[in-house]
């Protein structure tokens, strides 16, 4: 019987109930579609932060203090310098957390004569294709790290040992240089001066340092200075979470935590876990968090997620009572026929019962729908801003289903209540 | 004036003997536009407050002496510089006077001087310039004090100097060396750490570079505006002197603050959508429901206009008012959200508040008159039937 009821309510009253499955949808479409953005806007906004450069530096381990002023170093000539082995850099990308390890640069330091003058050269990836130990390849080097470089020409692309050069705007301006012009450096190998001659491939607006820099392969460099192999400062740009207390107190001393606490702190994110991760792999170094951008970060992106959350927050409370209203006029415009049933005789329960499974089908129904829609306005946010769709979590979906049906059920309520007290007669009479 | 007296008295009436519908439909109207005029309060003022937050990354700005000519620019051209910012958009500025000194290293057997980076500055600023500066010990944040010295981490391990201890400094233009008080060792991961920071004043003195400074660095709130544009007019007024955007900062930061923008746009835009949807479905079915005292009163000679509009009076009474007091709660609930993420207040903006009272009172009127309309044309007959 109940059953025989329920059928007919859907199918001759599924009219009247459009607008309130309508209705849900709409809310639920909101509620899905915000919790699916604040969910995910962490890492995507992580990516974003990205573009203000690497967050960790490695320098090799040394007893030495560099002296240096706007990019001129001022310490005395043959001063004893340590080097990274290049080979090792690329171990950066199998620590544990390789996957979050978004690019990286390694860089050799040296002088180089133009013309007479003294420029500091920096040999370095531009945009090559590195093999890992693994034997997976990657794209790595300064293109991405250094994304706010604008460049006058292009980038050298898998540079090795090509003779080519990117220079600073202002090195250009004072020697008057253009894009494909041939250039004549000398290197100091030792006793010996080499000279070699590269090719202007591109000219570097960078507002820094870089400008009165020039830039050469790695491997170039390495050969015309007879330090093949080595590197001297190596730049990662590294997916970080924002530091809490453990990561504070791992910083302060790692020795100090108990071994479950390590445990947790070894394998979450923190900028500290990975810079202690990449000196495990490579010995013989120091990786630096660069607090300007690790720090930043962290700040950031927790003002970002606490504004995600509490917008999320308002969008639920709207939706809700969006589904409440809905349903509470629904079930109010329904007191004649509650009147009906209990006049031929139907208990309280025996009306209650089959509201709350009309409503329950009607919310679930609705949530369904809204879930779709909601999948719908959250890709299409995450298209327009990020240029990626936004990761649906699958624990939204019975979230929303759970909502949307609780929330109806909690709008009806109280018109069932006035409905239900009332005398059948009175209601039936008009 | 008598029909006036008649139309105010139904209008009323059907407000009053209503109640719970009515109770219902203001409260959606109340919570639906509370929150979109919440959101909007903040969307307007997300840029600001974004720019504000993003001053965490540090100086976007740095001033240098024109290339080319001196090497030094005058602390009188910097404070010419920064008048020109207002006192809103600066968030700080800390000059930096270099040189190059020797300091005896403690950790050697042999007692030898190694060249230091030596760095004079306004302490009190790096809060504002530097926030992102890991410091342990204190600053000594008074321009007057002579006595101290600050020094990065890697010079505190690789000369081994702790805080508390003496250290010697000597430069070129001072007759042997003079003795300070390591008060703070500062932690940055950038080459801050292997230099030594004193007082403005005291380097001067040392260096024997009196007024004069190498670089100065200014933290400014671009609210998403180039700042590339206004460091070129003060260039303009300015000769000497090279005011030029940190790319690394400014660019990233415009980039970001787009991001964060749109990002705030659509979520905005897809609230207001749905929250209207709802909201106009909730009144499309109470007024529905009326469909019976629709029929009685064109029984009783009422033409389908006087229905429309007696309809679409109700509709503004209640759209207006629940706008208004919408409008009021979503702008406690900005503030509220202001207060919890920016630590500051929203600002009014009166633009807000007209458009969401005029929202209100649109989206009722249409959800409203939507029924209405279709319900007007019926047989008075055949519904008061009851069929």
């Amino acid at each position: 019987m109940l059953i025989r009821m329920l059928k007919s309510s859907f199918t001759r009253g599924i009219k009247s109930k459009l607008l309130a499955i309508l209705a849900i949808t709409f809310g639920a479409s909101l509620a899905t579609a915000m919790l699916s953005v604040s969910l995910d806007v962490g890492d995507k906004m992580n990516q974003e932060l990205k573009s203000y450069g690497s967050n960790i530096v490695v320098v090799p381990e040394s007893e030495s203090l560099p002296v240096e002023i706007d990019g001129v170093d001022f310490n005395a000539h043959g001063a004893k310098k340590d080097y990274i082995a290049e080979e090792d850099v690329a171990a950066i990308k199998v620590i544990f957390w390789r996957h979050n390890i978004v690019n990286l640069a390694p860089y050799l330091k040296s002088n180089a004569s133009l013309n007479g003058e003294q420029i500091p050269v920096v040999g370095t990836w531009f945009d090559d294709e590195i093999r890992i130990p693994t034997g997976e390849k990657f794209r790595f080097g300064v293109k991405e790290i250094k994304s706010w470089w604008k460049v006058d020409g292009s980038w050298i692309k898998d540079g090795k040992d090509k003779n080519q050069a990117m220079i600073g705007e202002k090195l250009a301006d004072k020697f008057d240089l253009q894009v494909g012009d041939t250039i004549k450096l000398d290197f100091a190998q030792g006793e010996n001066l080499v000279s070699k001659g590269v090719k202007v491939a591109g000219i570097i607006n960078s507002g820094d340092d870089a400008e009165k820099q020039i830039y050469l392969p790695l491997d170039f460099l390495q050969q015309a200075v007879g330090l093949e192999g080595k590197v001297d400062k190596i730049e990662v740009s590294a997916l970080t979470t924002p530091v809490n207390d453990l990561a504070r107190k791992a910083q302060a001393d790692p020795e100090a935590l108990s071994d479950e606490e390590f445990e947790t702190w070894y394998c979450t994110a923190y900028v500290s876990s990975i810079t202690f991760q990449i000196e495990e792999a490579i010995p013989g170094v120091v990786a630096k968090q660069v607090r300007q951008i690790s720090e930043s970060e962290g700040k950031v992106l927790n003002k970002i997620q606490l504004l995600m959350l509490l917008v999320t927050i308002a969008s639920l409370i709207s939706s809700g009572l969006g589904i409440s209203s809905i349903m509470t006029t629904k079930v109010l415009e329904r007191k004649k026929e509650i009147g009906l049933l209990k006049a031929i005789g139907a208990s309280d329960f025996a009306v209650i019962a089959l509201f709350v499974i009309e409503i329950v089908v009607v919310g679930i129904v609705g949530g369904g729908l809204g879930y779709l829609l909601g999948i719908g306005f959250a890709g299409l946010i995450g298209q327009q801003v990020f240029g990626m769709a936004i990761a649906v979590k699958l624990i939204v979906m019975p979230f929303i289903l759970l909502l949307a049906s609780v929330v109806a059920l909690c709008g009806s309520i109280s018109p069932l209540r006035i409905a239900l007290k009332l005398e059948p007669a009175e209601v039936l009479h008009g | 004036m008598k029909k006036w007296k008649m139309f105010l008295r139904m209008i009323s009436q059907a407000l009053k003997e209503r109640k719970s519908r009515v109770a219902i439909v203001f409260f959606a109207i109340v919570v639906g536009i509370g929150v979109i005029s919440a959101l909007f309060s903040v969307y307007y003022d997300i840029n600001i407050k974004m720019s504000k937050e993003l001053r965490t990354y540090g100086a976007n700005l740095a001033l240098k002496p024109n290339s080319g000519q001196a090497q030094n620019l005058s602390l009188n051209e910097l404070k010419r510089v920064i008048a020109e910012f207002s006192q809103e958009e600066l968030v700080g500025y800390r000059p930096n006077l270099y040189g190059i000194a020797e300091v005896e290293s403690q950790v050697s057997v042999f007692k030898s001087n190694k060249p230091v980076v030596l760095v004079g500055t306004w302490f009190d600023q790096i809060g504002k310039i530097n926030p992102y500066w890991q410091i342990e010990g204190e600053l000594p944040t008074n321009h007057d004090i002579k006595d101290e010295v600050v020094i990065g981490r890697d010079v505190a391990e690789k000369l081994g100097y702790d805080i508390g201890d003496k250290l010697k400094l000597a430069t070129e233009n001072t007759w042997g060396s003079e003795e300070f008080l390591v008060t703070a060792i500062v932690e940055t991961g950038d080459n801050a750490d292997n230099r030594i920071f004193l007082n403005l004043g005291v380097a001067e003195r040392l260096l024997a570079k009196e007024g004069q400074v190498n670089t100065a660095y200014l933290s400014v709130i671009s609210k998403g505006e180039d700042l590339k544009e206004k460091a070129a007019k003060i260039n303009q007024k300015l000769s000497g002197v090279e005011l030029d955007t940190i790319q690394k900062i400014a660019s990233s930061e415009g980039k970001v603050l787009d991001k964060i923008k749109s990002l705030m746009y659509l979520v905005v835009m897809v609230i207001l959508l749905s929250t209207l949807l709802c909201v106009s479905t909730t009144m499309m079915t109470i007024v529905a429901e009326r469909k019976e005292e629709i029929a009685l009163k064109k029984a009783l000679g009422a033409e389908n206009q006087d229905v429309i509009i007696e309809f679409l009076t109700e509709a503004i009474i209640l759209g207006g008012i629940g706008g208004l007091v919408g409008y009021g709660l979503g702008f406690l609930g900005a503030q509220l959200i202001g207060k919890s993420v920016f630590d500051s207040a929203i600002s009014f903006r009166t633009m807000v508040m007209i458009s969401s009272f005029a929202l209100s009172i649109i989206v009722s009127c249409i959800a409203s008159t939507l029924p209405v309309s279709r319900v007007v044309e019926i047989d008075p007959a055949v519904t008061l039937k009851g069929e």
